[in-house]
């Protein structure tokens, strides 16, 4: 299977998803003026990835402000990798936030709550990264 | 006050230091109004930030705030029902336009506060007033949950091009309620506005 990168812009994250290892990380900002479409390779990556690669998977998300469409296509992403986490696939989820973004701290907690078999892990980090 | 104008269109330019003046009296910290399009938003959203570093606003408020404007300004860019026409080369967008206002108030508790003006169908005046109306009364967890269910709704069958979320994450960011109006203007429009105070 292919890697799949995106490059960020100012309204879009970057996407690094590795097949060999099962790694995948979103990271920057999320208020594309069409989220659907900019997610459409990304729920069809992942999809993908589920359906062929027996191997753990883990995401990491940094995401330091997404907007309410984004934050719509993200639940059927975590959606999806719930439904593979029950049929026992190993998948962990990182959640990453700034310390004093609150906002992103609780937007982790809530879809954390939304949640029940994957592993779900809020992680804060200071300045330093 | 004296004034030494040139003009062949008195009443705009010297209008305009007047104008000016009297958006810095009512704490506007910028006003932007016309087409809008995706580069608009992003370089506002990065003019609101540094605004708000020189206000020395907290980070949950800028990141609320944010919020906020955004929203508003993705419902203008989606939802306006004044269009730029296309032209035929195809090379531009079509564009929707609103007006977009983010001020600081002047008294009391300085919070900030953005307002968003469009024109849409008279026909979608009833349903916004009656979803904003509803989101009025309720608490935060009350908006929470409301979030969460919509957010699990599959596409809406309008002609919603984002998730019809907007309204409720900027009410859950809002520190009272949303405040709206819905000016009818001729037979088919109305001009809607609202505002959201972090």
């Amino acid at each position: 299977m292919q890697d799949l990168v995106i490059q960020p812009t100012k309204s879009s994250p970057e996407v690094v998803f590795i097949a060999a290892d099962g790694r995948l990380s979103l990271r920057g900002e999320s208020y594309p003026e069409h989220a659907v479409k900019f997610y459409e390779p990304v729920l069809q990556w992942i999809s993908s990835y589920l359906a062929t690669e027996s191997a753990p998977l883990q995401l990491t998300m940094d995401i330091v402000y997404f907007n309410s469409s984004s934050s719509k296509i993200l639940m059927n992403l975590f959606d999806m990798l719930e439904d593979a986490a029950a049929d026992g696939k190993d998948v962990h989820v990182v959640w990453r936030y700034h310390e004093e973004n609150e906002i992103a701290e609780e937007c982790g907690e809530e879809f954390k709550e939304e949640t029940q078999f994957l592993r779900f892990e809020l992680q804060s980090y200071g300045d330093k990264g | 006050m004296t004034q030494n104008c040139i003009t062949t269109y008195p009443a705009v330019l010297q209008g305009l230091h007047e104008f000016y003046e009297s958006l810095q009296e009512e704490g506007i910290l910028f006003c932007y109004s016309g087409p809008t399009n995706q580069g608009l938003v992003e370089g506002i959203g990065d003019i609101l930030r540094q605004r708000m570093a020189v206000e020395e606003a907290g980070t949950s408020e800028v990141h609320g705030l944010f919020a906020i404007f955004i929203e508003q300004m993705q419902n203008i860019l989606h939802y306006s029902a004044e269009t730029t026409p296309q032209t035929t080369d195809q090379y531009f967008d079509e564009m929707r336009h609103g007006v977009v206002v983010v001020g600081r108030e002047r008294e009391a508790m300085r919070r900030f506060f953005v307002i968003c003006g469009n024109y849409i169908e008279k026909s979608k005046g009833q349903v916004l007033a009656e979803k904003i109306n509803a989101m009025r009364s309720m608490n935060k967890d009350e908006l929470k949950a409301l979030y969460k269910e919509m957010r699990r709704q599959d596409p809406t069958t309008e002609d919603s091009k984002g998730a019809g979320l907007g309204f409720l994450e900027m009410a859950r960011k809002a520190s009272c309620p949303l405040d709206y109006c819905i000016a009818n203007v001729s037979e088919e429009l109305s001009f809607f506005s609202v505002k959201a105070v972090r």
